[in-house]
């Protein structure tokens, strides 16, 4: 009966904390999204901006098991860098390609009209995210990465949550920044 | 007594989304990952568009902007552990696919629901501080978004594991992009419907 009893309450709690690490992991986002609401009447006229947030948004997420995955494997740090590097280049290409021409053709179609200016600084942008995702990426996966092993912790409990809740609200408040700075 | 091997636990849903996605990036090659991310880019282009096409009932509706992120990444989050707990529980279990699959959609759709209620206090909370509105008005919208989202798309996220599994293909390799493109869909026509039908 303690057994049953001690089983229980260890399943308990143990669903409680993952719905709280889940929970909390989601409330930081949602200070991405205030920096989304707070330029609101400058994003939303933006159509190829608005119509390419959701895939910035969610390549976060990609991109941070694509690193983490490769980061911490420190029998095998060259072959794992090159293919890394490898996965990555390709990845990078067809999302930066795609996005662009799928953004600007559905706006297009939604009677925005786009100058080569506005799709050069457009273009650049969208390069300027991609860049700033993946060294921000890189950059806290291996400073995580030294405190993971230096505490001996768990890196299935922290690496990918921590690197893409941070990388997310960064990306989201870029698109608010460019929102205004730029178009 | 219970069987470790068999039983859905309650483990933490990032240990399994972390193998999953880390098993994913290190046994997919190139080609095969930039194939699911073109899968991954449509859907969630599709959502940007669904964003774009419901915009004016979005801005009218102060917090609907602010709560989107957080509803997107607890539903696509928790989907995505859901597909990998299913099918690593499959792998071992000698109960019925069908059982385990209503098994893991009733966790999963408990987990959502529990986290919910965290992500939508602290969006209303945020909501009512810097734009003044009411809290408790984010606070159903975000809620009602993560159930409407959560018991439409936990189970086909579920039923296409299982099904993806049966034609001996490792769903871990295709399900990926689809539920986070899934989820976003769902998240976005979500929040506009309760938007639509409050305003």
């Amino acid at each position: 009966m303690k057994f049953w009893h001690r089983e229980s309450v260890r399943r308990r709690s143990s669903f409680w904390l993952s719905s709280l690490v889940a929970g909390l992991a989601s409330c930081i986002s949602l200070v991405g999204g205030l920096s989304l609401e707070l330029v609101a009447d400058r994003l939303l006229p933006v159509i190829p901006l608005l119509i390419a947030t959701p895939s910035l948004n969610n390549m976060v997420g990609d991109y941070a098991a694509i690193i983490a995955a490769h980061i911490g494997d420190p029998s095998d740090r060259e072959r794992t860098r090159r293919d890394l590097m490898k996965l990555l280049s390709r990845v990078v290409l067809v999302n930066i390609f795609g996005l662009l021409m799928l953004s600007l053709l559905l706006a297009h179609s939604r009677g925005y009209i786009a100058n080569t200016i506005f799709i050069t600084k457009f273009a650049v942008f969208v390069v300027g995210v991609f860049a700033f995702m993946l060294l921000a990426m890189f950059a806290i996966s291996i400073w995580l990465d030294r405190i993971v092993v230096k505490r001996q912790l768990d890196p299935d409990e922290l690496l990918i949550p921590v690197v893409t809740s941070i990388t997310d609200v960064a990306v989201l408040s870029l698109v608010a920044g460019g929102a205004i700075i730029l178009f | 007594m219970a069987n470790a091997k068999t039983d859905f636990q309650p483990h933490s849903w990032s240990r399994y989304l972390y193998r999953f996605h880390r098993r994913r990036a290190l046994e997919s090659n190139p080609k095969q990952m930039a194939l699911s991310q073109v899968v991954s880019l449509i859907g969630t282009v599709l959502s940007g568009y669904l964003f774009e096409l419901n915009k004016d009932h979005l801005v009218g509706f102060v917090g609907a902007i602010l709560v989107m992120p957080g509803v997107f990444d607890l539903t696509s989050s928790l989907g995505a552990a859901m597909s990998a707990k299913l099918n690593h529980t499959l792998e071992f279990s000698s109960d019925s696919a069908w059982k385990n699959y209503w098994r893991a959609v009733g966790f999963s759709l408990k987990e959502i629901i529990a986290a919910g209620i965290l992500v939508a206090l602290v969006g209303g909370g945020l909501a009512a501080l810097v734009f003044g509105t009411s809290a408790w008005q984010v606070v159903w919208l975000t809620f009602g978004a993560l159930s409407l989202t959560a018991v439409v798309g936990l189970p086909i996220i579920g039923y296409l594991t299982i099904k993806v599994r049966q034609r001996s293909i490792n769903p871990d390799d295709v399900i990926g992009p689809i539920q986070s493109s899934l989820f976003e869909i769902f998240s976005i026509l979500a929040i506009v419907l309760i938007v639509v039908s409050t305003t």
